[in-house]
């Protein structure tokens, strides 16, 4: 940690970044006795999701998960010459915070 | 170019790619044909104070009569009007017949009117558009009708075009109820010398121009009813011109609560779609025009975008590139050419004489920006002020030359001709119209309301008309 502003002079402060909303929510912390009513009302699992008690559109149109895929240093250009059909791990940073601290370095927020 | 005084003068042919009609009620009268008046009235038909889609749907139709006591929007933006005129007419109301008829201006129906005013307003060749059935009749139920009062406003628009054939230009409209006679009427205009065809991009009757979501659905194998209409366009070399418009349902929809334009949503929040429909119209038409392959499909069609300002194109190209990058492996339609790419090489775009955030960005509108008076339609305004509006910004006098008339003739294959090189005087006016002194010092005091209450107060300025005049039943007032 450092309290440091850096050579830039001044803090960055990313004020629209995401979260890929971990299952650990619905597993953790939601009470026990609300848990069935949480997961129907809407959850994830995987790329399945559940509104309404219903399974909805799936998330993916391809192996590609878009919302946890991008780490710190790809392109456009990087992302779209994935190949769909393949497995491509997910970013932690996406869902864990120490990662998230870690790629947060990487991009000088 | 140079400075007359303050009058401007310009060396360069103006194209006004955007200009109107107000659809006059001689097409219905002279052009329907006796054995199909009938049907078309049953399809879209007005006389001065009414207006019926199918019959029995009531809808504005334009004439004079139906906003009286106001003064006709869709005729008002002639020479050297603007916008504090309009606001102070309003406030002036109820307006007498004398005031109504004097701010109707007759270049709106009447070809050598418009002659006269086009000279006033520095503008030398013109693309007509008609107004309100552009609006209206994508809703019309039978496809016979609508290509009989098509065939009506194109014949219409022809006579009226060729009392000064180097000057005027008229755009066809199409029966798009029916695929197959809207190829036939692509043919007959292209034969009678039309450079456009119309086309307004909403769901009207669920029937969206290119039936994106069918041919997007099947892996592009369908290519939906409208594809020989594009293929048409492509061979006869007529340009598909996207006309947006504000939002109104005034009739069937895809299903029971489908929107039929994105700007029904402003109308939802209860202000006035004319806000932003037109943008809105013509964004949701273009994201899946240029991410939809649709341009890769029809590599020779020619596409003009009108009416829904420019200033927010260089965003939506970047945007579209950006989208195309990143789903590279995974489009179902492959494509050689960035949205921009083909957006450059396809397509141009109107701006209007206020847009001075796209004169800024002239370098991103030098080969693609085509000027629109839009009038006689009430945010209307002549060429002078966007020449006079690209001079203080400082856009190259090459670049003015293409914005203000050069592009649009390349794409339209007109020569230019040079009918006005300078602006004239001020016009003569009654004693009644607002004007001068008073009407500077009355505008910039009802410009700032907060600031200048005691002085409105005190001196009995209104910005609105008496309350009066809102029980009128034209302003919803007055039924029950």
């Amino acid at each position: 940690m450092t309290t440091s502003l850096g050579d830039r002079g001044f803090s960055v402060v990313d004020v629209d970044s995401h979260v890929w909303e971990p299952e650990v929510i619905w597993s953790d912390y939601v009470a026990e006795t609300d848990r069935d009513v949480a997961r129907q009302a809407f959850s994830r699992r995987g790329d399945e999701i559940t509104v309404g008690g219903e399974p909805a559109k799936p998330l993916f149109r391809s192996k590609i998960n878009r919302y946890a895929v991008w780490r710190p240093g790809m392109t456009v250009d990087d992302i779209g010459a994935l190949d769909p059909d393949a497995e491509h791990a997910e970013n932690p940073g996406a869902w864990d915070a120490a990662a998230r601290l870690a790629d947060f370095d990487a991009l000088g927020i | 170019m140079g400075v007359n005084g303050d009058r401007m003068t310009k060396s360069f042919a103006v194209f006004d790619c955007d200009a109107h009609v107000n659809d006059p009620l001689v097409i219905w009268e002279r052009y329907v044909p006796d054995s199909k008046k009938e049907l078309v009235r049953q399809t879209y038909w007005r006389n001065d104070f009414e207006a019926f889609v199918n019959g029995d749907t009531r809808c504005i139709g334009g004439g004079n009569g139906e906003f009286a006591p106001m003064y006709n929007p869709i005729l008002i933006a002639g020479p050297q009007m603007n916008k504090k005129i309009m606001r102070k007419l309003i406030a002036m109301m109820p307006l007498s017949d004398e005031q109504r008829d004097y701010v109707r201006h007759a270049g709106g129906y009447d070809a050598q009117s418009r002659l006269q005013e086009m000279d006033l307003m520095g503008i030398d060749q013109v693309l007509v558009i008609p107004t309100m059935v552009i609006m209206n009749v994508p809703f019309a139920e039978d496809p016979e009708g609508v290509d009989v009062l098509c065939r009506a406003y194109n014949d219409w628009c022809r006579d009226w075009c060729d009392e000064a054939p180097d000057r005027l230009f008229g755009a066809a409209l199409l029966p798009l109820q029916d695929a197959e006679a809207a190829v036939r009427e692509v043919r007959r205009a292209a034969d009678l010398g039309f450079p456009v065809g119309l086309v307004r991009p909403i769901d009207a009757r669920g029937a969206y121009p290119n039936d994106i979501g069918r041919v997007m659905a099947s892996g592009h194998e369908e290519k939906g009813p409208m594809d020989v209409l594009f293929r048409t366009f492509e061979e006869t070399g007529v340009l598909l011109g996207m006309h947006t418009f504000p939002a109104g349902v005034l009739g069937r929809t895809a299903f029971p609560g489908a929107l039929t334009s994105p700007g029904e949503l402003v109308n939802h929040a209860g202000a006035d779609s004319q806000t932003l429909s037109f943008i809105f119209e013509m964004q949701s038409w273009l994201a899946q025009v240029l991410l939809g392959g649709f341009l890769d499909r029809y590599p020779n069609l020619k596409m003009a975008v009108f009416e829904s300002n420019s200033q927010w194109l260089p965003y939506m190209l970047e945007t579209c590139d950006r989208l195309f990058k990143l789903y590279a492996n995974e489009r179902r339609v492959k494509a050689a050419r960035l949205p921009s790419e083909a957006f450059y090489e396809q397509c141009v775009i109107s701006f209007e004489s206020d847009e001075e955030p796209t004169m800024i960005q002239w370098d991103r509108f030098d080969t693609v920006g085509i000027w629109a008076s839009d009038c006689y339609h009430h945010d209307g305004a002549d060429a002078w002020s966007a020449i006079r509006a690209m001079r203080e910004i400082g856009v190259p006098e090459v670049t003015q030359a293409r914005l203000m008339g050069g592009n649009a003739r390349r794409l339209y294959g007109i020569e230019p001709k040079v009918f006005v090189t300078e602006e004239p005087p001020p016009i003569e006016r009654p004693d009644w119209f607002p004007q001068g002194a008073e009407l500077e010092e009355w505008a910039d005091l009802v410009a700032h309301p907060r600031e200048n209450a005691d002085v409105l107060r005190e001196r009995g300025i209104s910005s609105l008309p008496p309350a009066e005049v809102f029980a009128s039943p034209v302003y919803g007032g007055g039924s029950s």
